[in-house]
């Protein structure tokens, strides 16, 4: 069997929440197309779709305790349909990885070193996805644990920093776009957050005590850290500025001045935003060799390492440009993620509940949903 | 009546006639009769002895270091003056079947007769020949001759497969991985197979012997046998005596009645000659006049408990592990008829002395260091922590070098587990010799692949105690003057000894200090090259304008500069310390200010690079533990190629996949980055230094038996009014 090592609750929530921080580099521009002023109304609709999915998800996998969202697909629909949902499950991290890789390399080449050629980036990125797959899940976990409070601050700050370019008018009209904008930028963005099912991949490895504060934890913190810097890009940029601006966080650090001798404080931002761009990417790589481990239900997930490494090199080379992979994510993966990371186990929760339960011969339920066996004797 | 002669003689000085033993020793033509009948009165007896059945071949041993020779007569000098003896009589051989002229006494010279005329003593019984050793010399010379020269002749017959090389020899071609892990098996088998034929040899050659013969013994058990020659013959070939002439024989009877034959076998050297003396000669050959009574008592404990007079004592009947103690300094006794070996501690060689620190120097609290005696490192731990918890177990590693190891704990705190796992890591080594504390920290670690220790060696006496009561294990060295503290995170290596003598706030900022140091030392110089190469808006303009104007001149990109500078200051650190005497700092700090200056004057680099080379350089060295300074040193360099090549993008990779790295590596399966990844209750004590007084618990990452280490409030007296407190 698999052993991925065992992480724990606060481990588990700042490895999914950090995926979903991640996201407020670029979400304020992107949410600001549909919402304009309420572009924070956008994603706070946004987190509340995924909270209803969420919450289909815990309810699925609280039923399977010790099996991932690939096993879960199997065990409710049979080995050939739950293959190939498990199929889809692994080119969703898969592909998250890919255009994740590919626009990060290509918003630093743009950004900060405009020399570098892309490969280079791409291929740095992958060295230490490779390192960080074959170390394990528990030190990639811990090492977020550990960086989550400095990750995140660096993102909050500099919006905080820039307090000097603070502009309330800009929050006005406070319904943006209309009640009619919002929601559908709140359903269309809805696979936003939908990295949170990473939690559903590495439920095994995760000492469950309490699972509910584990998803909703994750979720709040990814979701409140989006909308507060959305909030924040919108103080301090007007929204034809935002709109065009594809790095508006980038753009806000670059704002700060805190004196003359200290200027510039977004490389050292930008320090911190790299880690957790690499960190992201090593997660969202490991996800994709133990998707497919489980899927091939192989005991060892480290052979499949150097393979997918040189799949997710080629693949992150398809996209053009970074205007191409960030249409792909803003609007393909962000749009469709939603029904693969929700619809899909709402689908394996409906089959659960329909699905005839295996009687004993005394007509007693037997515990076929994965909850362990009670001890008669006990 | 004699005892109250002997007094009276001994008041009025003069010499009573009875009581030199030695005198028995001397002669043999006097006593031979009377050996015969006093063997056959006590032959029904427990103990069987049986010095009749040995044959003798000469009458006296001259072997040892002790009374027959001044301390500086060295066994050697001893072999040859024995090779002169033998080769005036017969050598004999051991096959060869006994003749009647090996069985005549073969006198000594006119040297060892006494000058007045012997009395034959009424209480002492019949005298022995005494020639176990020189037959044992004899024999085992033989068979190393006969195995040299079997040797010699397989080499040049090619093909002859059947004569194989002694065990010692090395084999002639390099044996395959399968042969090599059955080799430690296979001399195992063969040093038994020995043992063996030595035994049937003796039952063989000694027919009248009472012992029977013992059935096959276990691999891991070898027994002593009552026969004496036996014993002797395996401790000799185990330690290729007399071709190695460090071990040390030593013939003598035991002042019993009747006389009773016995060898002691120490290491030149190793053990202490006066200690023997006082110890274990004296008392048994001077002192040991027993009854009649006493003898129909089992003799070893009366040997042990009433005799002799070392404090550490002990019996044993394995061969092999009276090997072990002999290698170890202990002096071994072997009688003749008593299937047990008496082992008395009597180590002794040179040892340094209790020095000051010198890797972990402070300022105020204790200065003294471990030294490289185990015993005293031992002796210091306890003189500090009085508590009869502490444990002490000693544990051998090593196939060949069998280097000593103590495994030390408080036994009510340690984590069992914890305990045990540090035991079966050292006990399942196979190697040959684990010289240094940092080659045992290799080999009993969870990673080997980084260069970060994963342990804290410490050489000193406090921070160990220290570590001790918070519930961890100390593992010394033989020979190490550094005590290995499992498990160890990387907080505790930032930590000094120093700490806890001063106030809190003031640790807590020497701390950040240092912290900040680690920070310099490896980010700094890559940080520089990635700024002034990717990221140059970041410096101030002022600042900018100064590098820019200085680095006009240099003809190299900003990396070779600091390449260069760090390669150079390396090369004058290491320098540094291989140069014999007290200049050899001296001469690194003269030789580092001239090569910088030339460097600026010759324009090869700016003066800002040798600023930063500096103040890594010095950062480098508020590094407390030794060990992570130089993994720090060592992955700079990483940094700098990284900033190199990616600029901040590369600082950050290569943080981040440091700090995974970090994350990954375990301690005796504690974590490295704990209590913080994963996070635990941490004590006040990581990165800052709480109030002494508020540190009630132990870190509850060790898993001890017993948290806290102080009461709630340790400071009883604030609740006592008439003390200066205030009353609530």
């Amino acid at each position: 069997m698999l052993s991925e090592g065992k992480i724990g609750p606060a481990e588990a929530v700042c490895t999914a929440s950090i995926l979903l921080c991640l996201n407020a580099l670029v979400s304020a521009s992107i949410a600001a197309d549909y919402g304009l002023q309420a572009a924070w109304m956008v994603l706070l609709l946004v987190g509340g779709l995924s909270g209803i999915g969420v919450v289909i998800l815990m309810r699925l996998m609280e039923h399977y305790p010790d099996q991932s969202i690939i096993e879960v697909s199997q065990e409710v629909l049979g080995p050939v349909p739950g293959f190939m949902i498990g199929m889809i499950f692994f080119f969703f991290f898969l592909l998250a990885a890919v255009l994740f890789l590919r626009v990060e390399a290509d918003r630093i080449v743009t950004v900060y070193l405009p020399d570098t050629p892309t490969s280079v980036l791409v291929l740095f990125m992958l060295i230490t996805g490779v390192v960080s797959a074959f170390i394990g899940l528990e030190s990639l976990s811990r090492t977020l644990h550990i960086l989550s409070i400095p990750l995140i601050a660096s993102i909050i700050l500099p919006l905080i920093l820039a307090y000097n370019f603070w502009d309330w008018n800009n929050l006005f009209p406070l319904w943006g776009s209309g009640l009619s904008g919002i929601l559908k930028g709140g359903f269309l963005l809805s696979g936003m957050f939908a990295d949170i099912l990473i939690l559903a991949l590495i439920y095994p490895s995760i000492r469950v005590n309490k699972t509910a504060q584990i998803w909703s934890k994750a979720l709040i913190l990814g979701v409140s850290t989006n909308v507060a810097t959305t909030i924040g890009v919108l103080l301090v940029f007007p929204i034809p500025n935002i709109n065009e601006n594809l790095f508006p966080v980038v753009q806000t650090a670059r704002l700060v001045f805190l004196s003359r001798f200290v200027q510039r404080v977004d490389a050292f931002f930008a320090f911190f935003w790299m880690i957790a761009i690499m960190l992201k990417f090593n997660v969202l790589f490991y996800a994709s060799c133990i998707s497919l481990t489980r899927l091939l239900k192989l005991p060892y997930y480290k052979p499949l390492i150097y393979p997918l490494s040189v799949i997710v090199f080629a693949l992150a080379f398809i996209p053009k440009d970074i205007i191409q992979v960030t249409e792909w994510i803003a609007l393909g993966a962000w749009r469709w993620n939603g029904l693969i990371a929700y619809g899909l186990p709402a689908l394996l929760l409906l089959i659960h509940h329909l699905k005839p339960k295996p009687r004993s011969i005394k007509g007693e339920r037997r515990p076929t949903d994965g909850k362990p066996i009670p001890d008669p004797l006990a | 009546m004699g005892f109250w002669k002997f007094i009276a003689d001994l008041l009025t000085f003069q010499v009573p006639e009875q009581s030199q033993p030695f005198e028995l020793l001397e002669t043999v033509e006097d006593y031979s009769g009377g050996r015969q009948q006093k063997t056959n009165v006590s032959e029904g007896s427990e103990l069987s002895w049986s010095q009749t059945s040995l044959p003798s071949s000469r009458p006296s041993v001259k072997a040892g270091l002790l009374n027959d020779q001044t301390p500086s007569e060295t066994q050697s000098q001893t072999s040859k003056k024995q090779d002169q003896e033998s080769s005036s009589t017969k050598p004999q051989s051991p096959d060869q079947p006994k003749t009647g002229s090996e069985d005549a006494p073969n006198y000594p010279s006119s040297g060892y007769r006494l000058h007045r005329p012997l009395k034959r003593p009424q209480k002492m019984g019949a005298p022995t020949t005494i020639d176990v050793v020189q037959k044992v010399e004899n024999i085992l010379r033989q068979k190393q001759k006969t195995a040299q020269e079997s040797n010699t002749s397989g080499q040049n017959k090619s093909g002859n497969t059947e004569q194989k090389p002694p065990v010692t020899d090395k084999p002639a071609s390099s044996p395959s991985r399968r042969q090599h892990r059955g080799h430690r098996k296979n001399k195992k088998n063969q040093t038994e197979a020995k043992y063996n034929t030595n035994q049937s040899t003796n039952e063989t050659s000694a027919s009248e012997k009472s012992q029977p013969a013992t059935s096959q013994p276990d691999q891991n058990h070898t027994p002593v046998l009552p026969d004496l020659e036996a014993n002797l013959l395996y401790i000799g070939e185990a330690f290729y005596w007399p071709k190695d002439t460090g071990l040390i024989f030593r013939e003598f009877m035991v002042g019993t009645e009747p006389p009773l034959k016995a060898v002691i076998i120490y290491l030149e050297g190793l053990a202490d000659p006066s200690r023997i003396q006082q110890g274990i000669l004296q008392p048994l050959m001077l002192l040991s006049g027993l009854s009649d009574l006493q003898m129909d008592a089992p003799l070893m404990p009366i040997i042990k408990q009433r005799l002799t007079t070392n404090a550490a004592i002990e019996t044993k009947n394995n061969l092999r592990e009276i090997v072990e103690e002999i290698s170890a300094g202990a002096t071994v006794v072997f009688f003749q008829g008593i299937p047990e070996a008496l082992i008395v501690e009597t180590s002794g060689w040179p040892r340094r002395s209790v020095e000051k620190a010198v890797s972990e120097r402070v300022i105020r609290g204790p200065q003294e260091a471990f030294n490289e005696d185990l015993a005293t490192s031992v002796s210091m731990i306890r003189r500090l922590l009085r508590d009869p918890r502490l444990i002490k177990e000693d544990l051998t590693v090593g196939h060949r070098a069998r280097n000593q190891c103590a495994l030390i704990y408080l036994q009510d705190l340690a984590n069992p587990r914890l305990v045990q796992e540090i035991k079966r890591r050292i006990q399942s080594l196979e190697v040959d010799a684990v010289l240094s504390s940092g080659a045992l920290e290799q080999l009993i670690e969870d990673n080997t692949w980084g260069l970060y220790p994963l342990s804290m060696a410490t050489e000193r006496t406090d921070r160990t105690v220290s570590a001790l009561l918070e519930g961890k294990v100390v593992v010394f060295l033989e020979g190490d003057p550094f005590a290995l503290v499992y498990p160890s995170t990387a907080w505790s290596l930032m930590q000094t000894a120093e700490d806890h003598a001063q106030r809190d706030l003031a640790a807590t900022t020497l701390r950040g200090i240092r912290w900040l140091s680690a920070l310099i030392l490896v980010f700094l110089p890559g940080f520089y090259v990635a700024v002034t190469g990717y990221h140059p808006e970041m410096i101030p303009t002022d600042l900018l304008l100064s590098i820019a104007a200085n680095r006009n001149r240099v003809p190299f990109p900003s990396v070779i500069e600091i390449l260069i500078m760090e390669f150079s200051f390396e090369l004058i650190r290491e320098a540094g310390i291989r140069i014999p005497g007290v200049i050899g700092p001296t001469l690194g700090i003269v030789g580092a200010i001239i090569l910088g200056q030339a460097a600026v004057a010759a324009a090869l680099v700016n003066p800002v690079v040798i600023v930063l080379v500096a103040i890594t350089g010095i950062s480098s060295f508020a590094i407390p533990a030794y060990s992570l300074a130089v993994a720090l040193r060592i992955y700079r360099f990483a940094y700098i190629i990284l900033g190199a090549t990616l600029g901040l993008f590369g600082l950050a990779l290569g943080f981040g996949t440091h700090l995974v790295i970090l994350a990954s590596l375990k301690s005796m399966g504690v974590p490295y980055l704990a209590p913080l990844g994963p996070l635990t209750f941490a004590n006040k004590d990581l990165f800052a230094q709480g109030f002494i007084w508020k540190q009630e618990r132990r870190p509850d990452y060790l898993g001890v038996k017993d948290p806290y280490r102080q009461a709630p409030i340790a400071r009883k007296w604030i609740l006592s009014p008439d003390k200066g407190g205030n009353k609530k």
